[in-house]
């Protein structure tokens, strides 16, 4: 493409310099978010930054996936709405509202205007997971629920700070309705901080810049990122492709069949639509998924198509239509509850990538899905009550140019972590006995995909527990890759010999006592490509490090390993009658 | 005479990736310094030959050693063979990682392999509860069985690290005693002593890293201690807390030589801000492959709680970790990023210029270098712009071929931009600076330090040319240039003091703790502390200071803050504690939870021994005169759009012979050369012959 600076245009040396103060800004919102924050699930990443200039167009750079800042570009416009003149300098705004441009009620955002001199120069964007926002059911995200009203506190875009001042009754009231008031603070007052660092650094960038230098650099980007889908686009087959799927829960447990998920995912030269009419309706349960996140799962999809830093800004989905019937799963209107929807989320990005990877096979690697969970609520030995929100992930399936990734969280989804076995222990009253990977669990493939993990916990207290299971289905593979081992949950009570295996539901609900364990299976995701064309040495090194049995290098891979432990080898001649014979059948 | 004189003399060697630099104080009390090739089999040989000669009859008493051999030998995995005996459950625990990544969103990236493959990670039955009692004892068998297999398969080293050890280490030692006893050769490793602190992966990663280079810095310092014994001098090695410990403390505890190499440079920094009483001082060193931030207070650099090794730093890894390996240990905030003189200029999809982070290196290094280079990198941007002495760097022995320069820089830069050769050269210095600012940031306005109100101290080959641009962007109004800026990192080796510090892990309420029993916990610490340092030195130090630090956070909160800990209060010991935590809070986070209760991780002493390194004063009177600039004037190009500006070249002398003088101006020297754009001025201390430019108005 042609690096001519146009007339009004940042020079591409400007360009880069902006890029790297602003993407500093939210960096360091970031850091201050998290080293000041007090709950487990900032702790483990459950959050982002962002940034947008005085249209309350977003930047798109900086601390959060695709994903995440496509949420902060639905909720900006109702940000906008509110600002019935100029902001007063200092104001703070918060906003949960699943039905004005947000997803579920526990995540809460923040956002801080930038002035200088009275005028608006940007937002700075925080939201994080509260452990808690009201409602029926501890946590407020139960897929149980069947309506908003028992999700907890529903916050429209509300002016709860202004001239630098928290309005305290205002806050009062919120905490009035949440579980763990001073968690609950602890974290706000993090994000208020984080966004105010962010604001305060927006003016500095003026000084040094101008006050337009930000407004200038976002109409480039948006431009460039514009540019950069079309291009990625045009490059595909035009046409329509229907894809049909089902969603094997409704919330309950598992149905069958599924509630269908359908959308026509249409390309026309430069330009793609995805529309989601014949998916089902919205439901009784908390499943459903606010429209926000359905735009934001397929704009991420998408992202896979252009170049890792393209940003994912305005300009960025100018060319892509999204479009879902009021009142479907996908689009629910008030009062649907929707605080169980993290599920659904992560399976509507992976169907939508997985057709993609039908138009560029070359480029769409196999999704990873969503975070499973295990919340516990009960009383420890010494009588004081207990909140337990332990977050986990599977891994990354496989890539069309490399293998996934074991035990990481789904690339869509952010820095996350898990929390570390000691820190739970000392917290709460449960030994974490196991938190490795499950042998021969990865979906096969050129590229394979990620080994199953196994987390259990062996409660010292009575309990209820629910887990959440993000996939009831083993992860299928792409361009001929295999599937993994799927997701499940199992039980020992104190007084059993035998572990039992437990339903299978997405949002299980059972009551632990003391001494029993509970096991939970992250399913390893697909794997990418023919497996008999992966390369033997890395079959061999899989065995060499116990993550594949010799049986299944040859079931999986036709791959036939001599020699025994310490002097493993492959055997070639073996494999490749091995790998003609599989071939042939 | 002071302490100095029974020391006998001190001789720095700073063994970095392409060179040693060799510095001392010769018998005449002159510094002498030389900069020899790396090769790691002639280091002592090449010491041994340059104390005989510029020694002349003088005895060296101590030698002062930073190396970068032990990051280089994680970096490159090329460490002993290691296994990892933990708890059942969590052989994965090294790989896994907590599950962190260094990115928010790289969909091809590759997580580093852990340093102890899978094969050679076992578990050994026995369970601790997180308050140390034992649920089921250890099984020896189990460990016995793991050993054998270790053994066959050519183990070096182990590393042991249980769940829950940190509360109670008695399954470690008993495992520990069960190897020692199974096979006597190997090395092995508790993770309650390498990092006796909570959270699982950290104190594993720790204790993998230590354990996987405890053979390979035996056998290194073993050879080099060898090669110099005729010297009959003490071996001292550089620690990542910028203090010194003996060479057997180093041989078992490893981990804390990760940052030896850029813990010098910083050291020198601070001593040299504490010497000009300077408040708060970035401190900049860059080179050909990296720069390195620290930021200084009150002459003290800002410490850490714990690092990552093995991939390239980036801002989100300070934040969450996973890219490299963990590593808790104390060690100096140096942040360091792949930009430098030989980093890479080139245009992305988006038609953005960008630097880095893939670099030239030293072969075939820049394109001015002509040895084969046709990429355009930063050096050669500073070499069109008339910033880098266009002749010859490093001390006369690396001649510069501009032409080159600007044809690599025409060809790869200015005509895809479509723009002309300076603009482009313009473009690609902004853009590295801009690179290099995000370390700057990320030691200062982070850590809620205003980078406004801090000095900057610039060193190493590139530091000083990029100085006052970096200031700039910065808002730092004013920029110190020591004197021998391509070895200061030496120099500060000259100057460091023994150091030990002892971590008494506490993980409870402020409110809670007794400080009656906390001070007693602290005279047993210093005792120990005391004890080390007399080993260390062989004798008493002339002076020492000691200094303890709180690791505070409110109640559940992520990350502690590190605290001052006064001690000559009695009771009051702890009363002081709660108020400069929510100071330094404020600072930090901009707010305080007044109501919230406080929660102290664990104390820390520090004791550091005074009077054994010279000052930076006598040091610096002691540098022979460089030589004296040849050129009167160059033509350098400023601005933005960059203008051409007959620029007067002078040397340090030179400038300290007179008055200020204001920019444009270029102050050539042996191995930089500092650049002074219009709008600053130049000035150069007849004393301790520092430059200080400040920036006008």
């Amino acid at each position: 493409m042609s690096g001519v600076v146009q007339a009004g245009e940042i020079d591409a040396a400007r360009l880069e310099v902006l890029r790297n103060e602003l993407a500093a800004i939210t960096e360091e919102m970031a850091i201050v978010i998290s080293r000041s924050a007090r709950s487990p699930m900032v702790r483990n990443g459950d959050f982002a930054t962002g940034l947008a200039d005085g249209e309350a167009s977003v930047l798109g750079l900086g601390f959060a996936s695709p994903q995440q800042q496509g949420m902060f570009m639905t909720l900006l416009p109702h940000i906008q709405a509110r600002l019935r003149d100029r902001p007063a300098p200092g104001t703070v705004y918060i906003a949960n509202d699943p039905f004005r441009g947000w997803g579920h009620m526990p995540d809460v955002a923040v956002v801080v205007p930038a002035l200088v001199d009275g005028e608006l120069l940007g937002y700075a964007l925080a939201y994080s997971h509260h452990a808690d926002m009201g409602g029926r059911i501890p946590g407020s995200m139960s897929s149980k629920s069947t309506s908003s009203f028992e999700e907890g506190l529903r916050l429209p875009v509300v002016e709860i700070g202004c001239e630098g001042r928290i309005d305290e009754e205002l806050l009062d009231l919120i905490l009035a309705n949440v579980r763990g008031p001073e968690i609950w603070r602890g974290d706000f007052e993090a994000k208020v901080a984080g966004c105010r660092r962010g604001a305060a650094e927006l003016q500095r960038i003026a000084e040094r810049h101008g006050m337009d230098a930000i407004a200038r650099f976002n109409r480039q980007m948006n431009q460039l990122s514009e540019r950069s889908l079309r291009q990625a686009l045009a490059a595909l087959p035009s046409g329509v492709t229907e894809w049909t799927d089902e969603f094997e829960d409704d919330g309950f447990g598992r149905i069958s069949p599924g509630l269908p998920l359908r959308f026509a995912l249409r390309i026309a030269g430069d330009e793609a639509s995805v529309d989601f009419a014949g998916t089902s309706p919205q439901v009784s349960s908390g499943i459903n998924l606010p429209f926000a996140q359905t735009r934001a799962a397929v704009y991420g999809a998408f992202k896979l198509l252009t170049g890792p830093d393209v940003l994912i800004n305005d300009g960025f989905v100018r060319p892509l239509a999204v479009s879902a019937p009021e009142g479907s799963l996908v689009n629910p209107r008030h009062p649907a509850a929707v605080g169980g929807r993290g599920p659904l989320v992560g399976r509507l990005r992976s169907i939508i990538q997985r057709a993609l990877a039908q138009l560029a096979p070359n480029r769409i690697p196999v999704p990873g899905e969503t975070a499973d969970s295990l919340h516990a609520v009960g009383t420890d030995p010494q009588g004081r009550p207990f909140v337990m929100l332990d977050g986990f992930f599977g891994g990354w399936g496989g890539r069309p140019n490399k293998d996934g990734i074991d035990g990481l969280a789904p690339m869509e989804f952010g820095a996350y972590g898990a929390a570390p076995a000691e820190l739970i222990e000392r917290e709460y009253p449960v030994l974490l006995e196991a938190f490795d990977y499950i042998p021969d669990s990865a979906g096969p493939g050129m590229h394979r995909g990620s080994l199953a993990l196994r987390r259990a916990w062996r409660f010292l207290a009575d309990a209820d527990v629910m887990i959440r299971t993000s996939r009831l289905t083993p992860s299928p593979g792409l361009a001929g890759g295999g599937e993994g081992l799927a997701h499940g949950n199992h039980l020992l009570r104190a007084v059993a010999t035998e572990m039992e295996v437990l339903p299978a539901e997405m949002h299980l609900h059972l009551r632990v006592g003391s001494g029993d364990l509970v096991e939970h299976v992250v399913g390893g995701f697909g794997g990418w490509g023919d497996p008999y064309r992966r390369d033997t040495a890395a079959v061999l090194a899989d065995v060499v490090d116990g993550k594949l049995t010799l049986e299944a290098a040859e079931r999986q891979y036709g791959v036939v390993i001599a020699g025994e432990e310490g002097s493993y080898s492959v055997d070639e001649g073996g494999t490749e009658t091995l790998r003609a014979r599989g071939r042939q059948a | 005479m002071d302490g100095r004189a029974a020391e006998g003399l001190r001789l720095a060697f700073d063994a970095g990736g392409t060179f040693t630099d060799v510095v001392f104080r010769g018998p005449h009390g002159t510094i002498v310094a030389s900069k020899l090739p790396s090769i790691q089999e002639r280091v002592a040989d090449d010491v041994r030959e340059v104390a005989r000669t510029g020694m002349a009859g003088g005895r060296v008493a101590t030698l002062l050693h930073a190396t970068t051999l032990a990051s280089n030998a994680v970096i490159q995995r090329e460490v002993a063979r290691t296994a990892l005996l933990t708890t059942p459950g969590f052989r994965d625990v090294l790989d896994i990682k907590g599950q962190k990544r260094p990115n928010v969103y790289n969909p091809d990236w590759e997580r580093l392999p852990p340093l102890i493959p899978r094969a050679l990670a076992g578990v050994a039955r026995g369970r601790m509860r997180a308050d140390g009692t034992p649920i089921t004892e250890l099984s020896e068998d189990d460990v016995r069985e793991l050993v054998a297999r270790w053994l066959t398969a050519g183990v070096e080293s182990v590393a042991v690290c249980f769940l829950n050890s940190y509360a109670n280490p008695a399954h470690e030692r008993q495992a520990a005693a069960v190897i020692e006893a199974a096979a006597p050769g190997l090395a092995v490793c508790c993770s309650h002593d390498i990092d006796a602190d909570i959270n699982e992966y950290e104190r594993a990663s720790t204790t993998a890293v230590n354990a996987s280079l405890v053979p390979v810095i035996e056998r290194y310092l073993d050879r080099l201690e060898a090669g110099v014994a005729g010297l009959q001098a003490r071996l001292m090695v550089m620690r990542s807390n910028g203090g010194l410990m003996d060479s057997r403390t180093a041989r078992a505890l490893p981990v804390h030589m990760i940052e030896s190499g850029s813990a010098a440079g910083a050291l020198a920094a601070a001593r040299l801000a504490r010497e000009r009483g300077l408040h708060r001082v970035l401190a900049l060193d860059m080179g050909g492959t990296t720069a390195k931030a620290c930021l200084v207070e009150d002459g003290t650099c800002l410490e850490r709680p714990w690092g990552e090794i093995g991939e390239g730093v980036t801002v989100a890894t300070r934040l969450f970790g996973g890219g490299g390996y963990a590593i808790r240990v104390p060690a100096l905030d140096i942040v360091e990023i792949g930009a430098g003189g030989g980093s890479i200029g080139w245009i992305d999809e988006g038609g953005a210029l960008r630097a880095g982070p893939r670099s030239a290196g030293a072969d075939p290094g820049p394109a001015c270098y002509s040895r084969g280079g046709t990429e355009p990198t930063v050096t050669d941007a500073c070499v069109v712009l008339g910033y880098t002495n266009p002749v010859a760097l490093a001390r006369g022995t690396l001649p510069i071929d501009p032409a080159l320069a600007a044809a690599a820089i025409t060809r790869r830069l200015a005509d895809p931009l479509s723009t002309n050769l300076v603009e482009a050269a313009a473009g690609l210095f902004a853009v590295a600076n801009a690179t290099m600012t995000r370390a700057l940031r990320a030691v200062s306005t982070e850590r809620g330090y205003d980078a406004r109100s801090c000095d900057l101290i610039a060193f190493g080959g590139a530091g000083p040319v990029h100085a006052t641009a970096l200031a700039d962007s910065l808002g730092v109004g004013r920029v110190h240039v020591p004197m021998l800026a391509g070895v200061f990192s030496a120099l500060g080796l000259l100057l460091a003091e023994v150091r030990h510090d002892v971590v008494i892990g506490v993980g409870g309420r402020l409110d809670d703790l007794d400080p009656k029993r906390v001070e007693v916990a602290l005279a047993g610490a210093e005792r120990r502390a005391r004890d080390a340092l007399r080993e260390s030195r062989g004798g008493d130090p002339p002076g020492s200071t000691v200094e303890c630090f709180a690791a505070v956070r409110y109640a559940y909160q992520i990350g502690e803050l590190v605290v001052p800990l006064e001690r000559d209060g009695g009771d009051d010991l702890l009363a002081g504690l709660g108020r400069r935590f929510a100071e330094a809070h404020r600072r930090e986070f901009g707010f305080t939870r007044d109501d919230a209760p406080i929660e102290v991780q664990n104390i820390r002493l520090t004791i550091t021994s005074q009077g054994t390194g010279a000052d930076f004063r006598s040091v610096v009177d002691a540098i022979p005169a460089p030589t004296t600039a040849k050129a009167v004037s160059r033509r350098a190009w400023f601005g933005s759009p960059a203008r051409p500006f007959e620029t007067p070249v002078v040397s340090r002398l030179q400038l300290a012979a007179g008055r200020p003088q204001p920019g444009p101006l270029l102050v050539d020297e042996d191995d930089t050369t500092i650049v002074v754009p219009p709008g600053w001025t130049a000035a150069c201390d007849a004393g301790d012959r520092i430059v200080v430019l400040e920036r006008a108005g």
